[in-house]
């Protein structure tokens, strides 16, 4: 594949969002570990490689964090702190702890994909997304302790859900979220809004609220308008699966055990990092990330010796 | 469009069957019999030698295939399973030979069953999956 062939192609634009005020509700410092950052450089380059444009919405916090990662020109659309750290929208971060890419959809203008910063697009995705209005990652299924009844649904005060919601729907993993018409991604907002506003009563898991404002929403705003949402797989572990790396409910793991955080790095690099082996950005970022490694990094320091000039 | 990309290659430097034969007995020797991997370093080094294989880097791998056993002894981790297999492939353990080793894998265990325990923890992250540690398209980079 050329360059040329490539961009013949429209050009996506895609964003990543970086909110740091969920963690630093927990905790005093924001922090992501050599893995998940690899992800995100990834995500952004391989995005820019093969689909089109990126953007990083972060907030000052975050920002901190890219400069001290050498990360400030990952993204070639550049880096905004303004959306998410003026915003004063009354939404608790820590029950919608993914409100931030919300905030920065709302700011996005259409066509548009949110894309997850531990999601890597490997291909070229330009025919999926000339076919389709909403493109989702995968379908949900609609486990009950999950996708809670919306009588279990912890609510604002005098919020009542509209009676048109089709409750049956399948949710949508938004980890990839294309959307094409404005009008729809304003609704869409609008009613995730009406929901995640002033709704501060904590459920058991701090899962179920978000989700809903999220990823059923999306479903259910597509049912009532009548867009159909399409899928970039059909299920999450399909072996037909040739686009999408998701670190999913993986980082949990990788967090844990760090034996598997730098067998998964060194993997990523001995196969994805191939196909960057001309990026200026990725060869620096490699430099500075993983050439003077401890010595329990030791195969990843032979892996850049061996792919690298510097 | 579809991209044809070889990222997925494989890249272990090959070996004889009878060096693979060696690391798998010794392999077996500590997995299935408990056997010392210590005691076994100075004739894997005298064999990596006349194999012309980088022992330091052998050493390490093995050393973490090992650890990585116990981890999923201890947790029964289907991703962690397939980064056993994948680490073995490391060892120069054929996927073959690594079936032999009887490290049950979680699916065969309990059948791959799903949990939405995950959705019970405070994890910032876990936006959908009904999997513990479930990974999206590691086939993509290697995972088998």
């Amino acid at each position: 594949m050329t360059e040329t062939a490539i961009m013949k192609h429209t050009s996506y634009a895609a964003f990543h969002v970086l909110w740091t005020k969920p963690y630093l509700a927990n905790s005093k410092s924001f922090s992501m570990n050599d893995a998940e950052i690899l992800t995100m450089v990834l995500s952004a380059l391989m995005w820019q490689k093969y689909n089109g444009s990126i953007k990083l919405y972060t907030d000052n916090r975050g920002y901190e964090f890219i400069i001290e990662h050498g990360l400030l020109s990952l993204w070639d659309k550049g880096i905004d702190t303004e959306v998410l750290e003026k915003n004063t929208y009354p939404i608790d971060p820590e029950i919608f702890w993914a409100a931030g890419k919300l905030m920065a959809l709302e700011n996005q203008t259409t066509p548009c994909v949110m894309l997850d910063t531990d999601l890597i697009v490997v291909h070229s995705i330009h025919e999926q997304l000339e076919q389709a209005d909403i493109t989702a990652l995968h379908a949900e299924i609609l486990e009950p302790d999950v996708y809670l009844h919306p009588s279990l649904l912890k609510q604002p005060l005098n919020f009542k859900f509209p009676d048109c919601y089709n409750w049956t729907v399948s949710p949508s993993n938004t980890a990839f979220l294309f959307i094409r018409d404005e009008s729809f991604k304003k609704f869409y907002l609008n009613e995730s809004k009406q929901f995640m506003f002033n709704n501060s009563e904590k459920p058991k898991e701090l899962v179920s609220q978000m989700v809903f404002a999220e990823q059923r929403m999306l479903s259910i705003c597509a049912n009532l308008i009548g867009i159909p949402v399409t899928y970039l797989i059909s299920d999450p572990f399909t072996l037909s699966n040739l686009d999408v790396i998701h670190l999913w409910g993986f980082k949990s793991l990788l967090r844990e055990n760090r034996k598997i955080q730098n067998l998964f790095v060194k993997q990523l690099l001995n196969t994805l990092g191939k196909e960057l082996s001309t990026n200026a950005f990725y060869l620096h970022f490699l430099e500075s990330h993983f050439h003077n490694q401890p010595k329990h990094l030791q195969p990843v320091s032979d892996i850049l010796l061996q792919s690298t000039t510097f | 469009m579809q991209v044809e990309s070889d990222f997925t290659k494989d890249n272990t430097p090959q070996v004889s069957n009878d060096f693979r034969q060696y690391i798998f007995k010794l392999a077996e020797d500590i997995v299935l019999y408990s056997g010392s991997f210590e005691k076994k370093k100075k004739n894997l080094r005298a064999r990596c030698e006349r194999e012309i294989v980088n022992y330091n880097s052998l050493e390490y791998n093995l050393t973490l295939f090992f650890e990585l056993v116990e981890d999923y002894s201890k947790s029964n981790d289907q991703v962690l399973y397939r980064f056993l297999k994948l680490q073995a492939g490391f060892c120069f353990i054929e996927v073959t030979d690594f079936v032999g080793l009887q490290i049950a894998s979680a699916g065969q265990a309990n059948n791959g069953s799903q949990s939405s325990d995950k959705y019970k923890n405070k994890n910032l992250e876990s936006t959908s999956s009904n999997q513990q540690s479930g990974i999206v398209g590691g086939h993509l980079f290697g995972l088998d």
